[in-house]
């Protein structure tokens, strides 16, 4: 009996001190953060207009007409048009509004003129666009799809031959 | 009973990791002196702010918290060190931490490494150093160095069709370390 005895002791005893051979440590990290909702605007080259020469799918892009005139040949991709005092030249743009992380189903696009053009009239999309205030393109624009919203300008008959033509467009996307 | 009494003194031998008692302290020794022999030679585990990494908070250096503040795909994130990498369907938010392991008895050079997540997250997916993790206890390091600091990158990717509704990331990693 007493060897029984003996004997359970050890064991118990040699599994405590496996035990105790077998040590491990724990540690704990907590990872926290806060996801935000986000959208991003880009432009495209629209394949019915001219190429942007500069900044395709960034957000800051460059639209070239290069020579225009009333009469005489436009570049590929510029649609023309003209009127009894003025003419218009126009190219296809698209852009493009992408989400993430957010419930949004469409958003506002806004644009406004950087500068201040006395002399031609800038269009967006069909909507005229000046420096003085933020005009409305669309309010229901649909996410992570190129819309084609056209870029013109109407020049009159009096602008100087030579004359170069440059303004910035400044858009604003909005998620609703 | 005195037949028992060299059957102690063994099993104490043991625990205390071959340490030399007189024979008076083996007259007092009991579990609960064991026990403190064992803790005395404990290996544990700190986590460390890496210089490349963003800041730990907390005081415990067993027990801290990694803030990765606000993180947006297109915005980036806004806590210095935590960077944005954005890819189709999601984004990957990663920095650095660095754990220290340290043996107290000194029996070990190297220890195994197992990460695993304290709560199941079907939103986001926590990569340690490219293992992805899980409930279950994954091997990070099977022969990670004991004493220096080494330093581990975490990633977390966030899907984008996540919303406002399911935003706040908090989950925590529990390590496990067993000396080799």
């Amino acid at each position: 009996m007493k060897k029984v005895m003996l004997l359970t002791i050890f064991a118990a005893l040699m599994m405590i001190s496996s035990a105790a051979v077998a040590q491990t440590a724990t540690g704990t990290l907590t990872v926290t953060a806060t996801v935000n909702g986000s959208i991003q605007l880009v432009f495209n080259s629209d394949a019915a207009g001219v190429a942007l020469s500069s900044g395709a799918g960034t957000n800051n892009a460059t639209l070239a007409f290069g020579n225009v005139s009333a009469f005489g040949a436009v570049a590929a991709g510029v649609v023309r048009t003209t009127a009894a005092n003025s003419f218009t030249v126009s190219s296809a743009v698209d852009v493009l509004v992408s989400k993430t992380n957010s419930a949004s189903a469409n958003y506002t696009l806004k644009a406004q003129l950087g500068s201040a053009d006395a002399t031609n009239t800038w269009q967006v999309g069909g909507v005229t666009v000046t420096n003085a205030a933020q005009a409305t393109l669309t309010a229901t624009g649909t996410y992570a799809s190129n819309s084609n919203f056209p870029v013109a300008i109407t020049i009159p008959f009096t602008t100087a031959s030579g004359t170069n033509i440059s303004n910035t467009i400044n858009y604003t996307a909005t998620a609703n | 009973m005195r037949a028992i009494l060299p059957v102690l003194l063994v099993g104490s031998s043991l625990l205390t990791d071959g340490q030399a008692q007189s024979k008076g302290s083996v007259k007092r020794t009991s579990t609960a002196v064991s026990m403190r022999s064992e803790t005395q030679g404990a290996i544990s585990v700190s986590f460390i702010s890496a210089p490349d990494g963003a800041a730990l908070s907390g005081g415990n250096p067993g027990q801290r918290t990694l803030n990765l503040g606000n993180v947006s795909k297109t915005s980036g994130a806004q806590v210095a060190n935590v960077k944005i990498q954005a890819f189709t369907g999601f984004f990957a938010v990663s920095t650095k931490f660095g754990l220290s392991i340290q043996n107290g008895s000194q029996n070990s050079t190297t220890a195994t490494v197992l990460a695993a997540l304290a709560a199941p997250d079907t939103a986001f997916t926590y990569r340690l150093d490219g293992i992805t993790l899980a409930i279950t206890p994954q091997l990070l390091q099977g022969q990670a160095r004991i004493g220096p600091t080494l330093i581990h990158t975490l990633e977390i990717d966030v899907p984008t069709s996540l919303t406002e509704k399911n935003s706040q990331l908090q989950n925590a990693i529990i390590f496990q370390v067993i000396p080799n």
